[in-house]
């Protein structure tokens, strides 16, 4: 097999049996990179110390040094700051903006040994579904260059997915991991919240936001997510460790009438592996979800309050852009509105809206009530079966330009929402392919489980794709 | 109904300043964006909703205590500021200068 078209777990274990070294390994990777980004647009930067950490990874592994992820090449997201390195959210705002501390996530990355590639594309501040609003340009579906990879962590996405890296980290919000998972056929998992550090991943809704792994297998999905999980004192939000729970059966509830407006193909292709996973030993079920349409409304609420709360700090007189002029009220005024791009724009101020008075109750505390409905819903749900599986997203991956009005973009995370607003964890998993203009497009089955089940997401993911343990 | 007016004032007190062009836009967009979310209006709730025990969400307050040694980031944090003075931001006055 070809270097780029190993997964992590497999370069792991080629390491200690000395087949290949992590200068190889790195190398194979930058040129692929070299090769594919110029179209593809999944990285913002290369950096340029790979070959100088690679050589030191490789010495490491010489002396039995080394750790588990000591030399493998990952993708980081352009949300999550890497000490020393620009770190943009895809905005002209922090175009220029150095991160001054390590993300937890990327700290325990070093510790594990991880070798960082470059920081990716996405759409500005993690608004998005297709990474169209970044202010870098789109980046591109490896399947198909006319179409979006998904968003936001979209570069992460075509990156691990065009093999110029075997690992991606990405965040969510709603649907930034599944999504662009889906649609570049790729096992992403938005965590439990809480279970990974929030720490040094720049805001965008707190109640929402999670760092999680992207990758080719589920072995793969499963070591990132064990490398940067667990509870730290600089986000008080973060669970105690525990090894996790389990679920209780194989049981798997199927909300039918929340799934029914996705593409025919798509809810077809999503039956036939329902199918598989029956013939494996899990029960299908019929559920009954009656809240979960409400659920990404409701976060259309949630989250630009969040948003316009968040991103008042960027505010061009700490750091980010500045647009001098002749008053301070002005400077703030043309800095935001030079640094920040329409759809964060759009977002801020629908925020300021819905948090106004007048509309607080109509709109942020009907939301946050809604939350609490869905939550107990999925209580209900759980009582009775340990998974609920959708399709990840309505459709495959849309061309680039495609969805203009924002509402149409906003459907894509309608099978997102109930697990971010809940802050049950969540996994995309490879579906198939459904054709669109005569090409084969992945699309990605979604599951829910109860909270910090992780590992039975994993272990239902592996028994659709038959991967061994 | 969302007006020109009140999108300026959202502008105003979002601090974002807004071209005519990307106002009407935004008029625009919002109504259809308002149109969408107006749908939990449709979820009939039970007076006031006490927050569901399995969301979990709750606020962590930590003991205001251990502060690092002062200035330690200060160089760290200050070199990125478009505009300073010695160890402070430098920044216009409310009113307007020259």
């Amino acid at each position: 097999m070809e270097l780029p078209e190993l997964s992590a777990t497999a370069i792991a274990k080629g390491y200690r049996a000395k087949e290949f070294s992590a200068v190889d390994v790195t190398r194979t990777h930058l040129s692929r990179i070299e090769k594919e980004n110029k179209e593809l647009n999944a990285f913002l930067e290369v950096f340029d110390d790979a070959l100088e950490e690679a050589k030191k990874a490789d010495a490491r592994l010489a002396t039995g040094d080394a750790s588990l992820l000591t030399g493998i090449p990952i993708a980081v997201k352009d949300n999550i700051l890497i000490k020393g390195r620009i770190a943009s959210a895809g905005s002209k705002m922090l175009g220029s903006h150095v991160a001054a501390y390590d993300a937890t996530a990327v700290a325990r990355l070093k510790t594990a040994g991880a070798l960082f590639l470059g920081r990716t594309n996405m759409d500005e501040f993690a608004m998005g579904s297709s990474t169209e609003h970044s202010a870098y340009g789109p980046a591109r579906n490896p399947y198909d260059h006319s179409r979006v990879p998904g968003g936001s962590s979209g570069g992460s996405a075509a990156a691990v997915a065009a093999r110029l890296a075997p690992l991606g980290l990405g965040s969510e919000t709603c649907g930034s991991i599944r999504q662009p998972s889906s649609l570049c056929g790729l096992v992403g998992l938005k965590p439990t919240y809480g279970e990974v550090s929030r720490y040094g991943l720049i805001a965008m809704g707190s109640s929402l936001d999670q760092i999680g792994p992207m990758a080719r297998t589920v072995a793969d999905t499963q070591m990132l997510f064990a490398a940067i999980r667990g509870e730290d004192p600089n986000d008080g939000t973060t669970l105690p460790d525990s090894s996790g729970e389990s679920v209780q059966s194989k049981k798997i509830g199927i909300p039918r009438s929340f799934i029914k407006d996705a593409a025919p193909d798509v809810v077809q292709n999503f039956e036939t592996k329902m199918r598989t996973l029956a013939a494996k030993g899990y029960e299908l079920v019929d559920i009954e979800f009656p809240s979960a349409p409400y659920g990404l409304p409701a976060y259309y609420i949630i989250m630009p309050a969040e948003v316009s709360t968040n991103l008042a700090r960027f505010d061009g007189m700490r750091y980010g852009l500045h647009v001098p002029a002749k008053n301070l009220l002005e400077e703030y005024e043309l800095s935001r509105a030079e640094g920040f791009g329409p759809e964060t724009k759009r977002r801020i101020i629908l925020g300021a809206y819905v948090l106004s008075s007048g509309y607080y109750d109509a709109y942020y505390r009907k939301a946050t009530a809604l939350r609490g409905v869905i939550a107990e819903d999925l209580k209900r749900i759980f009582d009775t079966v340990s998974y609920i599986a959708t399709p990840t997203t309505p459709g495959p991956a849309f061309r680039i330009g495609e969805k203009g009005d924002p509402v149409s973009m906003y459907l894509e995370d309608i099978f997102s929402a109930p697990a971010n607003l809940t802050g049950i964890p969540a996994i995309s998993v490879p579906g198939g392919f459904v054709e669109r203009e005569g090409n084969a497009l992945p699309i990605g089955v979604q599951f829910m489980s109860p909270k910090r089940t992780e590992g039975a997401l994993f272990s239902i993911a592996r028994d659709l794709l038959g991967e061994d343990e | 109904m969302i007006s020109d007016e009140d999108v300026q004032k959202l502008a105003l007190l979002s601090r974002v300043a807004l071209t005519p062009e990307e106002r009407a836009r935004m008029q625009k967009e919002m109504v259809s964006i308002l149109a969408y979310i107006d749908t939990v209006q449709k979820v009939p709730l039970a007076g006031t909703h006490a927050p569901s025990p399995y969301l979990g969400n709750e606020n962590v307050m930590r003991e205001d205590a251990d502060p690092h040694a002062p200035g330690i980031y200060t160089e760290t944090l200050l070199s990125q500021a478009p505009r300073r003075e010695g160890n402070y931001l430098k920044v216009r006055k409310i009113l307007d200068e020259n």
